[in-house]
């Protein structure tokens, strides 16, 4: 006869993922950089944006990288190194989402050093990529004007974990009939207070607007971490 | 379809609890899952009857329990309960950005049918 015996586990179900996107966050915080997971259904423009934001940090001094995820193809990380910033592409093999042991394996052997900026193009997927910590600094959620203003609202998950959100292709907005003070309010619904921007990778003012965003970021996450005084005076 | 992913998370969790228990067998494995951890209870179900196949928990059970999302009222300094995902509190009106639960996803408890090797009455008293 068998004695059923019940324990309480009280754990974390994404215990394995967390503790390495845990590791991937103190690495990334060591080299002080800023890691920003990009996050948005297909089509969005994510790559034509970050294609436009690595033009832009390069010609300003900034130092950034790119890793792009897609389930198949290296096309994306062809149009990105257009930028002339380096660029990884991981593809995922059908995967819907980037997992921290992914980029732990691409991110092996690529000294972070000195690298201002590190993206992360996520696999275009509003649903899945939510529940996975990269050990990124920011999550940032794409809206293009070509998709319905109500996306927030049937994927608030996503809205809700991003940090802050981009309006892409605006240059577009017209003819699309894009109600943009819907949208605004569909993110602000299923995320209260999140900042979001107006963008078109085709407006390279609005794209430095973006930029300066992120900067300013940067510049304070480096300001709340402990970090000792001489590992800041190398840089 | 990241909750194939998940599932294999909770087989190896629960697998090698198990095992530190010296389980033979596991008959059940209760979850909370938070409503804004975006995993689908049903896709969940179907992807731990996949990867349960061939580990202890073979013939297990997954018992899923919804926690809602609860957040802080600022205006009433009261926590509610959302029914749905607007993030607003429904008696004050006000947006409610803090989230106090509902991101979780955590294996709560298991529940050893058989224990490995030597009688069940030792395993009682070794535990």
């Amino acid at each position: 006869m068998t004695t059923p015996r019940v324990v309480e586990l009280r754990k974390n179900v994404m215990n394995r993922h967390d503790r390495k996107a845990a590791l991937l966050r103190r690495y990334f915080q060591s080299t002080q950089t800023c890691v920003i997971n990009l996050v948005s259904s297909p089509g969005t423009g994510k790559t034509e944006l970050l294609t436009e934001i690595l033009r832009s940090m390069v010609d300003r001094g900034i130092a950034a990288a790119a890793l792009v995820g897609d389930c198949a193809t290296d096309n994306d990380a062809k149009r990105l190194e257009t930028s002339a910033a380096p660029v990884r592409q991981i593809v995922t093999e059908g995967l819907c989402h980037l997992e921290a042991t992914m980029l732990d394996e691409h991110v092996q052997g690529w000294d972070l050093n000195g690298i201002d900026f590190l993206f992360i193009e996520n696999v275009g997927n509003l649903v899945c990529p939510s529940a996975f910590d990269l050990g990124e600094s920011l999550r940032v959620v794409l809206l293009s004007v070509t998709e319905g203003e109500d996306k927030p609202l049937k994927y608030p998950q996503m809205f809700n974990s991003a940090d802050f959100a981009l309006l892409t292709k605006m240059d577009l907005a017209g003819p699309c009939e894009f109600d943009l003070a819907a949208a605004r309010d569909n993110i602000e619904t299923v995320s209260p207070g999140m900042t979001v921007l107006e963008t078109s990778a085709r407006n390279p003012q609005s794209v430095q607007a973006v930029v300066d965003h992120m900067v300013q970021l940067r510049q304070l996450d480096l300001g709340s971490q402990s970090v000792p005084t001489d590992s800041l005076s190398t840089t | 379809m990241h909750e194939l992913s998940i599932a294999t998370n909770i087989v190896s969790e629960v697998e090698a609890a198990a095992r530190a228990h010296n389980a033979a067998a596991v008959s059940s494995v209760t979850l909370a899952i938070g409503r804004l951890c975006g995993v689908v209870p049903g896709a969940l179900q179907f992807g731990f009857e996949i990867v349960r196949e061939g580990s202890l928990l073979a013939q297990a059970e997954l018992v899923i329990e919804e926690e809602p999302v609860v957040v802080w009222c600022p205006e009433g300094n009261h926590t509610v309960e959302l029914s749905d995902m607007a993030f607003r509190c429904p008696e004050h009106g006000c947006p409610t950005p803090e989230i106090l639960s509902g991101k979780g996803m955590e294996i709560l408890r298991f529940e050893i049918s058989n224990f490995a090797g030597t009688s069940d009455m030792k395993e009682e008293v070794t535990q």
